[in-house]
Order: C-alpha cells, then structure tokens, then sequence
C-alpha cells in the first residue's frame, strides 16, 4: 500500500494475492483429503473479508481503501478455496486483477492529478476534470461490487453458490461482504468523483486529466474488467459456457457447484436479492456521499474503531513486537552481559584472586614457612589417627 | 626439508610467508601494500590455478609429506582436498580484499601491519591444508599469534581489553586441543598422521571425553554459545582488515576442525552427541539473534549476526546428513563473502561519519546510492534470499535439520526472521530516512571500492544461482567424511 502506485497495482493485482491462492489451488488433493483443514481455510477466508471490509469503510487514504478491499476480496477467494470451489477461487484471482489493477493504476492518476493528496477528504468533483480516469474508475468500482455483467459478477457469484452448498451461513457471510464492498467502494467513488472540490486552491489550479501513457492502461483494464468475467459464464445463463472451468478442469477437477445442481428458481431469486441489496447499498452510499456531502466524518464508537482497523496493528505491537523486544534487550543486558561474560570474566578474575591470595604462602620469611609447616604437620597426624 | 618448490601445498604456505617476510623490510606504506598484494594475488592465482588440477592422477601435486621430526612420528604433511580449496580459496580472495581496503596513513608502521596480516595468511593456509595432528596445532597457534599483534597494537580504543580476552579464551581453548591431540597419539601407534589420528578409534568411553576436549577448542574459535563472549568485543576493537579476516575466515577454523578431526575421528561420541548438540547449538543461534535486534553498534549487529549464522553451520556438520554436510560446505564460504562484504560497507561507513551507531546515522542512501545498491544486495544475502549464495547453503542445512527432527528446523527456521528483522531494521536506518548530521557531507564510494563490492556481489550471485560446479568439487571428501558414520 505505501509502495508507489504502480507496484501497488502489480502486487495488489497479482505478486500478493496469486502466492497463496494458487498455492491451495495447486495442493487441491491435499485439502480436498484434509477437510478439517479446509475447513479453517474457509473459515479464515470469510473473516478476513469481513474485517477488512469493515475496516475499508472507514479509511480515508484512496490507497488504503484499496488496499483493504483487496484484502477483503482475498478472503472471499480463500473462501472459494475452503469450500472446495478451486476454480471459483482462481476465476477471481483473475478478474480481480483486471479491476484492481484499474482502480490502483486509477488512484495513481488521481494522486498525480492531486499533487501527491491521498486523503479522499480534500478531493471531490474530479468528475469533469478527469474524464478517462473517471469513467474508467467507475467501471472497476461497479466490477468490484458484482454488477452485471462486469468481470466481478461472474466470479463472485460462483464463490457464493459455492458457499452456499457448503453452508447457508458462509453464504450469508458472503453476502454481506458483497454488500459492504459495493457500499465502500461507491463511497470511494463518489468521495472522489463527484460533489465540490474539497482540497485547496493550488490542487484545484493544478487538476488535470494524465497524459496518454498512464491513460491507455487504465483503457485497456476497463476494458478487461467488463468482459474478463465472461469466460466463465454459469450454467445458470448457458449450459457449457465456462471455458475457464473447462481448462482448468485437468488440474482442478469438476467444480462441486456443477455436481451439487441448485434449482435455477432458487438461484435466480437468490442472485435478485443480492443485486438489490447491492444497488441499495450503491444508492445509500449515493446518499451519504455523493453531491450532498458536507465533510462530516465521524470517528466515535464503532467509527472509530473501523477507522483505527479494529486496533490490530496494535494488538500485534502488543502481544508481539513489544515481548519480542523486551525480550532481546532481557538477553542482551542480562543473560549475555551479565550471566555469560560475567562467568566469563569471572574465572578470570577468580584466577587472579587465587593469585593473590597464594602470595602470601610465599611471603619470604622464614617464620611463616615454619608455621606453615607445623601447622601441616599437625594437620597431617591428625588425618593419619582419626582416618580409619 | 623443502626441496621441492613443484606441488601446490607448499606454494600456497611459502608465498604469503615469503611475502609477509619481505613485507616487514619495506620502508615506504606503498611498497610494503604492494609487496603484500602482489604475494597475495599469487597465492590467489595458485589457489585458483589448483581448481583444474583436482584429478585423481594430479594426487603428487595436491598432497605431499616431508620429513620433520621423525623421532616423535610427526611429518610435515599438506594435502589439498575438497574442504581445503573451499577454505584457502576463501582465505586467498578475503586477504586481497582486506588489503586493497586499508586506507593509506590508517597505521603507523605500515610495513609491520601488512607483513602481520601475510603471516596470518600463512598460519591460516597451514591449518586448512594439514594432515599431521601436531602441524595442525602448530598452524592453529601460528594464525592466532600475529592477529593477537595486529589487534592489540592498531586496534580501537578498549583494543588490550578485548585483545586480552579473546587471546586467553582461544588460547585456553587451544591447550585443551593439545590435551586431546596428545591423548590420541598415545593410542596410536606412535604417529601425529590423520590416518593414524582416524585409524586410533579410542573406547567409546574415552571418545565420550575427547570428543568434548576437541570441541571445546573449536567451540570456542567459532564461536558457539556460550563460548561467544569474546567475539563482539574482538569484532568491534580489531582493526578493520583483522576484523574481515577473523569473522571471514578464522572462525571457520572452528567449523573445518569439526569436519576434518572431530567428527571422522570420534564417530560414536558424534553419533551420542549429535541430537543434543543439534538443539543446543540451534538455541544458541536463536539466543545471539535476539541480542542482534538489541544492537545499536553496526560492528556488534555484524558479529552477533554472525554467531547465529556461524551456529547454523556447526548445526548443519552436526546433523550428519549428506546434503546438510555439503551445505555447511558450501555455506562456510558464501558466510565469508557475504560478511566481508558487510564489515567493508561498516568501515566504509565509519571511515566517512566517524560513527559505527545505528542511532547516530541515517539517510546514508540519498548521500550515495551505489553504496546502497551494494549495501542492500549484501543484507539479503545474509537473510539468505533466493538468488544470493546464503539460500543455497542455508536451505541444505536447513534440510539436514529437517531430516533429523523436523521441530528442529522450525526452531531453527526462527531463526532466518530474526535475521530479517536486524538486518533489515540497519539497513532501514542507516541507509533510508532521514538524513543525519553525521552523514550530512557524506560522498559515494570510489572505482576501488565499487570493484571490491562488485567482486563480492557477483560471487553472491554466482554461487546463488549455479552451485554445482562447487558440489562436485567437495564430494568426494563429504563422502569421507560420511563413510565413517556408515558402519554405527
């Protein structure tokens, strides 16, 4: 997230998200044999997208938001993993980075439109000043949230048929992660996009649409974010549309949502609820921010605690990075200063003591010697009549 | 006794003494430099030139035996195996390298300076190349008296101190090596000879103790917990080139005693041992990682740095596995390059700032980037990083311990995080940020020193990226090593 845009974008769309899902996609046998383990996977899966869907409501940073919302997406594909949806998981992977790929190459057009300004608080109404950027970033916020016909929907709509087989309650999980992401990102949007310019006059002076070489990617990607999504059609639409399942079906097998057939009622009317929820979701979003906007933002409560991301950065200072500390300057001053050389040192200096110490036997008066030497004497008949 | 000059041993003993010999009657800095480079560059160009002669039938070139002292058994026999060229060759490129980094006017006496460091050379090949229990130990003091002068004469500022320490420490250490020696002689039949020396097999009894008479002494020089104590003090007081000769090479006289007497010699002690070993040296690596997180000086971080590093590959000779052993091999050199590499950019660094804190610098990469470039290639090598010649090493070790315990490895696999964590927290601080006071005038390095670090680099990368020329080169001796662990 604090790289430069274009490596966010590389590792946000691919480098980050493919190292994991592909590894579980590639050990498929193995997890399909270890269900417990699948289990936990999905269980992980649908938290993380929870808590970073959570966390992505409140940020302020157009990078943040992002980064987050890759996180959350992350966790639906782990989710598609542990409900043994392995091609839903990789359908993802890739439409996720046509879309994100977008929307990270777009907030790099914005950022350098803004004069380096990542706060979405002082932006707004960038609609007419940066038409490409702005069209094109619409398309990747429609493709996240899972509007038809948009590369998202399709993937999207497979994981949570998939999550339904396996659980009603993953699949509501699912849903409302469905539901926060378009809620998020339109927020995102239309923080950006529309209402007035909230930054200063310089930004205002200085707005431009970016040249030719940073447009024509973010053409290309919307492009792929509309139509990435139609190689794997469901069999709701038409029989044996998913080429994608086709080629991956050597290595992944036949996915389970096409052995376990939901009845096509139930899976039209699920996927009319879910549309409605997420255009409602659009719409209040909409409302809250969209030209109506006055600048409030709220960090009391929950806001708060959503703004500081549920405080597990923290957490992790506290349990780990702080023992671990404490602990190294423990060894450092304690055990290795002290104890160790300490010993160290101290068989040395004990040597030297003795020394000391023995120098006194040889003290160079004859009076000594004789005292000493009756004293043995003495010592000596002692040991020979008690002895025995 | 050295009629012939026509074998390789006695070359690579004949030229760094020479050298150091001729060193010391130079008048001018610039002469005793060049006189100590040029033999330098020749023991490197026969070192080297040894590589191709590794037949076989060249055996009359690589290993000889001269009459000494027969009277008591002993012969002045060298040879030239796989561990030995990984030793000397490591040995031949970090002199040169040391050398050509002293800054003209850094010493007074110059001439004795460098003639020190060419006998150092001298004691350091002899105790690699050895074959004859008693020239061992010869060599094994020889290397330790002119690095004693050299550190306590042009060292830093608590230099006596910590001089003294460590001299008394490895010399105790030593004093129980020549116990050992002396123990098993009397089992043989009266011979210093390493076949001899392999042929003793004393009791399983005597072997329980031997065994430790010989590792306290090598314990010790390597260092391993807890016998450390002297070694960040040494590191820190020693004078740069001493500093890069001590952690790059002497220490893997530790690690070579291992594998040449202690193990072959003693394989039912080793066998007894080894577990328990394996964890106390895997706790000790932990141990000193911590306390690298804690250090504020780059020279201490670099040394602590090291024991861990260090305690991996005593870790590795332990597990008794062929791929650990050739990794310990392989390992023992890639550690000399990449901590050369490291002591060069800390004295490159203090030679400028005059400061070897951490929290005193800062920003070092917006004052010279090539530096930087160097400096960060460098830190991953020492994390060991795919690509860098450290993850061909440490993997195989790390896969012998995995072989033996697997909860040792992971234990032990504790230990590549912490290394991130110091290594990548210095470079963050002393080469990103802010930039400090002290490195506020500060100027990118020279043509010299970016051809010493470009050196270094590409053999971090060479040996990351295609070892095996070098596996085939030592597995003949890994095999003897192993072979006699075959029969218990």
């Amino acid at each position: 997230m604090a790289g430069p845009t274009p490596v966010s974008a590389l590792i946000h769309a691919a480098t980050m998200v493919t190292a994991g899902i592909y590894m579980i996609a590639r050990s498929n046998v193995m997890y399909s044999l270890a269900p417990v383990s699948q289990n936990l996977v999905a269980i992980i899966g649908i938290s993380t997208a929870l808590l970073a869907a959570t966390i992505a409501l409140k940020q302020n940073d157009i990078k943040k938001v992002l980064a987050y919302s890759t996180v959350s997406q992350l966790g639906l594909m782990f989710l598609a993993l542990g409900v043994g949806a392995y091609t839903a998981g990789v359908f993802h992977v890739m439409t996720h980075a046509f879309f994100k790929a977008l929307l990270f190459l777009g907030a790099g057009s914005v950022i350098h439109a803004m004069h380096h300004e990542q706060d979405i608080m002082n932006m707004g109404g960038l609609r007419k000043k940066l038409p490409i950027t702005h069209l094109t970033f619409l398309i990747g916020c429609l493709a996240i949230s899972g509007i038809p016909p948009f590369a998202g929907f399709f993937s999207k709509d497979e994981i949570l048929t998939a999550a339904l087989i396996k659980s009603p309650v993953l699949y509501a999980l699912g849903v409302m992660t469905s539901i926060m992401t378009a809620f998020y990102m339109f927020r995102l949007y239309f923080l950006t996009f529309s209402g007035k310019f909230r930054g200063t006059h310089k930004q205002e002076h200085h707005l431009h649409e970016s040249p030719f070489a940073m447009t024509f990617p973010l053409v290309v990607l919307a492009m792929l974010s509309v139509v990435g999504g139609w190689v794997g059609i469901p069999a709701l639409f038409a029989e044996d549309a998913h080429i994608l399942s086709a080629f991956l079906s050597p290595v992944l097998g036949t996915p389970a949502a096409e052995v376990h057939h939901l009845s096509h009622s139930l899976e039209w009317t699920l996927m009319g609820i879910l549309l409605s929820f997420i255009v409602v979701a659009i719409l209040f979003s909409r409302r809250l921010f969209g030209s109506e906007f006055k600048g409030e933002n709220t960090t009391e409560g929950l806001s708060g605690v959503l703004a500081n991301k549920w405080y597990v950065d923290e957490f992790y200072n506290a349990i780990i990075v702080k023992p671990l500390d404490a602990f190294a300057g423990f060894l450092s001053r304690v055990v290795d200063n002290k104890i160790i050389d300490g010993l160290v040192n101290g068989v040395g200096k004990a040597i030297q003591f003795s020394g000391r110490q023995m120098r006194f036997l040889q003290s160079g008066q004859v009076g000594s010697y004789i005292l000493i030497m009756m004293i043995s004497i003495i010592l000596f008949f002692i040991f020979q009549l008690f002895w025995k | 006794m050295f009629a012939a000059f026509d074998n390789f041993p006695v070359m690579l003993i004949w030229l760094p003494l020479v050298g150091g010999i001729l060193t010391f009657f130079m008048k001018s800095e610039k002469s005793a430099k060049a006189t100590a480079l040029f033999f330098s560059f020749l023991t490197l160009g026969v070192i080297v030139a040894n590589l191709f002669y590794t037949d076989v039938k060249y055996q009359l070139l690589n290993q000889v035996s001269y009459v000494w002292l027969p009277g008591i058994g002993t012969s002045f026999a060298l040879i030239l195996d796989g561990l030995t060229r990984t030793l000397c060759l490591l040995t031949a490129i970090v002199v040169p390298i040391a050398i050509i980094n002293i800054p003209s006017g850094k010493y007074k006496n110059p001439n004795a300076f460098y003639g020190l460091l060419m006998l150092t050379f001298c004691g350091l090949m002899g105790v690699f190349m050895a074959i004859d229990a008693l020239v061992f130990y010869l060599f094994w003091e020889l290397a330790l008296i002119p690095v004693y002068f050299l550190s306590s004469i042009w060292g830093g500022e608590k230099r006596i101190k910590a001089t003294f320490k460590f001299f008394i420490y490895t010399f105790v250490g030593s004093l129980f090596l020549l116990i050992g020696i002396l123990y098993v002689y009397l089992k043989t039949s009266g011979s210093f000879s390493i076949v001899s020396f392999y042929n003793a097999t004393p009791t399983t009894g005597e072997q329980a103790w031997l065994f430790f008479m010989f590792l306290i002494a090598f314990a010790i020089k390597m260092p391993i917990f807890p016998f450390h104590t002297w070694q960040p003090e040494a590191y820190e007081q020693a004078p740069t080139p001493v500093t890069m000769i001590l952690s790059g090479v002497m220490v893997k006289m530790g690690l070579f005693g291992l594998l040449r007497w202690l193990l072959p010699m003693f394989p039912y002690a080793t066998k007894i041992y080894a577990e328990p070993m394996v964890i106390l040296i895997v706790v000790g690596m932990l141990y000193a990682s911590f306390i690298a997180i804690k250090q504020d000086s780059i020279k201490k971080l670099i040394a602590y740095s090291s024991i861990a590093h260090i305690g991996l590959m005593a870790a590795g000779a332990f597990t008794l596995k062929s791929v650990a052993i050739n990794g310990v091999f392989i390992q023992m050199f890639n550690h000399g390059i990449n901590i050369v590499g490291l002591w060069l950019i800390a004295d490159l660094i203090e030679r400028q700032t005059g400061v070897s804190k951490i929290s005193e610098l800062g920003g070092v990469a917006k004052k010279a980037p090539v530096l930087s470039i160097f400096m960060v290639i460098i830190a991953f090598a020492n994390i060991a990083l795919p690509l860098t010649n450290a993850f061909v090493g440490e993997f195989m070790i790390f896969n012998g311990l995995y072989q033996m315990k697997p909860w040792i490895a992971a234990l032990a696999g504790v230990s590549i995080v912490l290394s991130a964590i110091y290594t990548l927290n210095m470079v963050k601080n002393v080469f990103y940020g802010e930039v400090a006071t002290s490195v506020g005038s500060y100027v990118d390095i020279n043509k010299v020193q970016i051809a010493l670090l470009t050196v270094l680099t590409l053999l971090i990368f060479i040996f990351g990226v295609y070892p095996a020329p070098f596996f085939s080169m030592i597995s003949e001796t890994v095999g003897l090593i192993l072979n006699k662990f075959v029969s218990i």
